[in-house]
């Protein structure tokens, strides 16, 4: 037997999905691929289990959850062939998480067999619905949210379906930027397939079914191993809340138990609140992805992403429940909420492992603005996500102005959006006393002045912790909250909703996002004085903070 | 004596964090001399000093002999990495002072919070603002408010900054309030230190522009002293003419414009060694390759196509993006001193961690207890047991032996030599994807390439690298050790201007404004290199535009021809576009309009060169024949298993044009050691490279 064969196997593995994930940002079209890298891809075997995921996007990781059986059962495994290719968005058919995370998934076989798919999730930049941009935290079912596409074929033995390319095309507002990503999309699964037919051209297909067990039981090992020596067994509760549910004015109750048990996580999630009736709900998918996150960030944040890794937790989260929505819930804004849940798990977790704590942090605020550009008479949509400050951790400040959890996206660069739409950026600086005093300081969040410099635009608002700030750790104290302002510092200020779409703006107007800052963690009369004489000499903290808060004289 | 003296010498200097290189070539007569000597990093401008002095002394020559100079160096790099730089002060336009934090608003590493981005090079309090603004079409919203920014300058003063980068919003669109307020800084603070955006780079995308701008600005003091130093150390030798300093784009430039620009120098020591190792497969017939230079911690991987190294215009360096023409030199964290370690699941991992060199492999016998990449060579007798560098570094094999022993064999129930040739596979497996990778970001397939192995650990993992990513065949040149010493010698004067207006092909006067930007470029050029006055051929330039189709964001890099933009040039850069679209994204829209956004400009001016790979013949009587053998440990050549074979041992200094090996057998030499595994055979070809098939 060669050497160290199962290793090289599932490194094999590892590499396919990175190099499927280069080749989807290289070609991509809509610069929420190529810039912001909002993609993710994978390889599963032919009973649907995850062999590797690579996720730009941690969002993305329930997303192959039930993809192969969901194309699977419209798709009888003796009908496929080498070159077919599937499209499909529905959560609740296929459990994509939304449906702007349109995924392409092509069959891999071997001496007629068929033994993988390779996928690729991309968030698409539109795909219909009620608002530019497809994800409205107000809406009030999936129908308003876009095109719903079960699994459908868009190869057939390599030959494109025109007809149903065009009918999902036809849907979107950015039809030229859904075609270049789609494209992009087949050409990272052609490299997944190449790659798996390598492998089981070289190693045989039985070696590689066995080798496919051990390496997903090594995970699984590694994770139980780890959860025993990181974490203290135990049951642990923790709540968050989400501000509103964009609908009604009702606040949301994201509450955890969570139970370490011989290496095994249990995630209770049944005393969370009830579906809502907004675009804040959270597919179960999506609430696992939380899960698988969580435990990869506090536990081991390096392990490769597999079905070993799922096993290592169980969530039960009912039916009918916000995190568990059953259609046709709306989902699109299902971040909103589920960044909240990962702040109660983490905070779980926190409990259960002291040396890997973190406060809970300031979500990205999303900003959608829309219209028709005054010169070119082009229709512009501009998609943006504004960070916040990271939670304090047990031993470190939090970084200022970082996106958390399963997001990680940039910004876009001002000059590009003032080139690209009719606005100009004004000011986008750090907030200061944003961020929760502690003995580890919570990180910043940011002030951001947008003048809209069109006619008829509109802006649509998603956000949270803009009533409840995010709570602080250990003593530490929460972090500043976030606001979406009109014409901030004139006699026409107006606190805007933090869930909204389509509201109208003048040409001239402003628009200010604050973005909420990190909770601190520990208490503050505990901090560094020498940090706290820095975060005063760069303004980061105030002098009323600092005398206050801190107790420190100057 | 008094005879007149003929420049005969060509002098390339490498300076390592370790090492110094020195590679010496007598143009007349084509013989070459090397030199090896300790860094001197507290003084850096010591070594390259002593070095050119021992070196000439070996020749038994003097300073007035030498012809040309050309220094590859980490200064820069090392004063960025270590933030040994000036304390500097940022002036930016109102409301932005914290665009330097605020950055792209990512953390580093996804799954890790506990990960920190890097601290800013300018601390909150002095970063200051000024009333200004410019559109994104170059017009003025705001005017320079005059009267704050002598205010802030004075503040900036007192507050001891040694050094002022200036970035305001869309100033690539306009640069006149960056002009104005440089002058102002310079009129106030004659001697002082300004770096400005427009000037560093003229593009859009202002973070990026920014970070680059303040690294200059954190940089120029120290490199300003170094170079210009460097430059009347060489004088003071006695060699008349001017030395020039390697880029990162793989040319050479002046000492005065790498004082000014330390930003083009980040990645010198690269991007020599990609220079040499091109210089030499080109002349060897290999003209695309893959650089692959090994050492203790990283692995630098570039691709060359038609002896051309691929570029590229954005890089990162410990956090900080930079845009700077620079060789696209991917590195990869991985290398001899990578640890292996068994994971609690029983996976048996290699990297990412590592022991550097301190305290380095367990052979060195430094405190390292882990096993390590070099340890397994060692172990499996690849790496002479007792001593490496030429019998400079003694080993302790048994020290390798008890580390796999211990956290690799026992753990998994193998003997040491088993585990020893996992931890190879694993990692030669892991070098393989991360070359395919490299490959693959540039929509290329590694078949089509030849390896250039180089660096300590190269040549000891190129042939299964090579089996693995299924390359053409290894070339491993003569001296892989002073590579990029011998590179510096290879470059042209070389340098790459660029400027951003968005400009669509159907807009008024197009064709005139954009020939008026190439002009200005140009011109800006010639500016440059008319500053030196080394006798050297006529500036040679090259035209190229990043252009999209309208509506996209993001652009290709493109070839425009010479001369006039009139409609016929006009349509050959369309030409270019849409084919160049068509290889990336798989077709074309030749409906659509084209627009142009950042223009850019190489310049080259041909210093004189000499055949390198002229080798000074080497007397050998007799055939070829092992200086030893030993053990060695290989892999079966059907993949399965493997087991210890008596193995000859080659010294590389005995090899002569034509011989030829068949593997199994390893070939050692000064700075490396060569593995030629079953089923490869290996020949010498007349520049004394060994080129090696499987």
């Amino acid at each position: 037997m060669a050497h160290a064969e199962l290793e090289i196997i599932a490194s094999a593995f590892e590499a396919a999905t990175h190099e499927m994930a280069a080749s989807l940002v290289r070609t991509a079209f809509s610069p929420n691929v190529k810039e912001r890298a909002d993609c993710s891809t994978a390889i599963c075997d032919a009973s649907g289990r995850a062999l590797s995921l690579m996720t730009n996007a941690p969002a993305h990781l329930g997303s192959t959850l039930r993809l192969v059986s969901a194309i699977l059962r419209r798709f009888p495994v003796e009908t496929l062939q080498p070159g077919d290719a599937f499209l499909a968005n529905d959560p609740y058919i296929v459990g994509v998480t939304h449906l702007n995370d349109c995924t392409v998934a092509t069959p891999v076989f071997h001496d007629g067999r068929l033994v993988a798919f390779s996928a690729a999730v991309a968030h698409h930049s539109d795909v219909g619905g009620r608002v530019p941009g497809s994800e409205a935290g107000d809406s009030v079912s999936i129908f308003q949210e876009g095109i719903r596409v079960p699994p459908v074929q868009i190869y057939a033995a390599g030959k494109p379906r025109a007809d149903v390319l065009e009918m999902f095309l036809l849907n979107s507002r950015m039809p030229h930027y859904g075609e270049g990503d789609l494209m992009a999309q087949m050409a990272s699964c052609a490299r997944g397939n190449a790659r798996v037919q390598e492998l089981f051209a070289k190693y045989g297909h039985a070696t590689m079914l066995s080798r496919i067990d051990e390496m997903l039981d090594a995970t699984e090992r590694r994770l139980r191993s780890r959860i025993r020596s990181e974490l203290k067994e135990g049951t642990y509760t923790a709540v968050d809340w989400l501000d509103e549910d964009g609908v009604s004015g009702e606040r949301i109750r994201l509450a955890v138990t969570l139970t370490v048990k011989d290496g095994h996580l249990t995630l209770d999630l049944s005393d969370c609140s009830k579906q809502i009736a907004s675009g804040k709900n959270v597919p179960l998918t999506h609430s696992y992805a939380t899960a698988y996150f969580c435990l990869k960030s506090v536990v081991d944040p390096f392990v490769p992403t597999n079905e070993g890794l799922y096993r290592a937790v169980t969530v039960i989260a009912p039916e009918g429940s916000v995190v568990n929505a059953v259609a046709p819930a709306a989902v699109s804004s299902r971040n909103m909420t589920s960044m909240i849940l990962a702040e109660a798990v983490n905070n779980a977790l926190g409990q259960a492992a002291p040396a890997r704590s973190v406060a809970a942090g300031g979500p990205g605020q999303g900003c959608i603005s829309a219209g028709a550009d005054p010169v070119s008479g082009r229709y512009f949509i501009n998609y943006e996500n504004l960070a916040g400050g990271q939670g304090a951790r047990c031993n470190a400040d939090g970084m200022d102005v970082v996106m958390i959890n399963m997001t990680n996206t940039s910004n876009l660069p001002i000059e590009a959006m003032e080139m690209e739409f009719p606005v100009r950026i004004e000011r986008y600086e750090l907030v200061t006393d944003s961020g929760g005093a502690g003995k580890f300081r919570g990180g910043l969040g940011i002030l951001r002045d947008m003048r809209l410099l069109a006619d008829n635009a509109t802006v649509s608002l998603r956000s949270s912790r803009q009533k409840f700030p995010a709570p602080g750790m250990a003593g530490g104290q929460p972090g500043g909250l976030g606001t979406f302002l009109r014409n901030p510092g004139t006699p026409q200020e107006v606190r805007l909703a933090m869930t909204t779409s389509g509201t109208p703006l003048a040409n001239g107007d402003v628009l200010r996002v604050v973005s909420p800052g990190g909770g601190g963690y520990g208490d503050p009369r505990e901090r560094d004085p020498a940090a706290v004489k820095r975060d005063l000499m760069e303004g980061k903290i105030s002098v009323e903070a600092a005398r206050g808060i801190y107790s420190v004289n100057h | 004596m008094n005879k007149p003296i003929a420049p005969r010498y060509r002098i390339g200097i490498d300076v390592g964090g370790t090492f110094t290189d020195l590679f010496l070539l007598d143009q007349k007569s084509g013989a070459v001399a090397r030199h090896k000597l300790p860094s001197t990093p507290g003084e850096p401008r010591l070594a390259p000093l002593a070095g050119i002095r021992e070196i000439l002394a070996q020749v038994s020559a003097g300073g007035a002999e030498v012809a040309f100079t050309g220094l590859g160096t980490t200064v820069a790099t090392n004063a960025l990495l270590e933030r040994k730089g000036a304390v500097t002060g940022l002036i930016t336009t109102e409301g932005f002072r914290d665009l330097l934090e605020i950055a792209r608003q990512k953390r580093p590493h996804t799954f890790d919070p506990f990960v920190s981005k890097v601290e800013p090079l300018v601390p909150r309090q002095l970063r200051r603002e000024v009333a200004e603004r410019m559109l994104a079409d170059g017009s003025v919203l705001t005017p320079l408010d005059r009267e704050a920014l002598r205010g802030v300058i004075d503040q900036l003063l007192a507050d001891g900054v040694e050094s002022i980068a200036i970035c305001f919003l869309n100033s690539y669109a306009n640069p006149a309030h960056e002009e104005t307020a440089a002058a102002m800084v310079r009129e106030r603070w004659p001697e002082g230190h300004v770096a400005v955006s427009a000037e560093v780079l003229p593009e859009f995308r202002e973070y990026e522009r920014l970070s680059s701008t303040v690294v200059n600005a954190y940089l120029t003091p120290s490199t300003r002293d170094y170079f210009h130093g460097f430059e009347r150390d060489v004088a003071a030798l006695g060699i008349g003419p001017r030395p020039f300093v390697m880029n990162s784009g793989g040319g050479v430039i002046a000492p005065a414009v790498a004082a000014r620009r330390p930003i083009d120098t980040l990645f010198s020591g690269p991007s020599g060694g990609v220079s040499g190792a091109v210089y030499v497969a080109t002349a060897a017939g290999y003209p695309d390759i893959i650089t692959f230079d090994m050492g203790g911690t990283s692995t630098d991987v570039c691709l060359v196509r038609d002896g051309r190294p691929q570029l590229s215009h954005a890089r990162v360096i410990n956090g900080f993006p930079l845009k700077a023409a620079a060789l696209d030199v991917h590195t990869v964290g991985a290398g001899g001193s990578s640890i292996a370690a068994v994971d609690a699941g029983g996976m048996l991992r290699v990297g990412p961690h590592s022991a550097g060199s301190k305290p380095g492999p367990a052979c060195y016998g430094l405190g390292g207890s882990e096993p390590t990449v070099t340890d397994a060579n060692v172990v499996l007798g690849r790496l002479n047991p007792e001593y490496l560098l030429g019998g400079a570094l003694k080993i302790d094999a048994a020290r390798s032996r008890a580390a796999i022993e211990a956290r690799i064999a026992q753990p998994k129930g193998l003997d040491v030599a088993a585990a020893a040739a996992a931890m190879l596979a694993i990692a030669d497996t892991n070098m393989a994807q991360a070359l395919r990778f490299v490959s693959v970001e540039r929509g290329l397939d590694p078949r089509d390439f030849v390896l250039v192995a180089f660096g300590g650990a190269g040549p000891l993992h190129a042939a299964s690298v090579a089996r693995e990513l299924g390359v053409g065949g290894v070339l491993i040149p003569y001296s892989p050790g002073v590579l990029c010493a011998m590179g510096v010698l290879t470059k042209d004067m070389q340098m790459d201007f660029s400027r951003t207006r968005i400009l669509g092909e159907d807009a008024r006067d197009c064709g005139a404004l954009v020939g008026t930007i190439y002009r200005e470029l140009e011109q800006k050029a010639r500016d440059e290199f008319g500053r030196d006055d080394d006798a050297a051929g006529a500036v040679v330039i090259e035209r190229s535009a990043d252009t999209r189709y309208a509506g996209q964001n993001h652009e290709l890099s493109v070839a425009v021809p010479l001369g006039e933009i009139d409609a016929a040039a006009v349509a050959a850069v369309r030409e270019n576009f849409h084919r160049a679209h068509e290889e990336l994204y798989g077709y074309r829209s030749p409906e659509r309009t084209l627009e142009f956004v950042t223009y850019r400009v190489k310049a080259a001016r041909a210093i004189a060169k000499h055949d390198l790979a002229r080798v000074p013949p080497i007397q050998r009587a007799g055939a070829l024949a092992p200086s030893a053998r030993r053990r060695v440990y290989f892999d079966a050549t059907d993949g399965a298993g493997g087991g210890y074979v008596d193995c000859p041992v080659f010294d590389r200094a005995q090899m002569i044009e034509g011989d030829a090996i068949d593997g199994p057998a390893i070939v050692e030499q000064m700075d490396t050691t060569t593995v030629i595994p079953p089923g490869f055979n290996a020949r010498v070809d007349a520049a004394l490279n060994l080129f090696m098939k499987g």
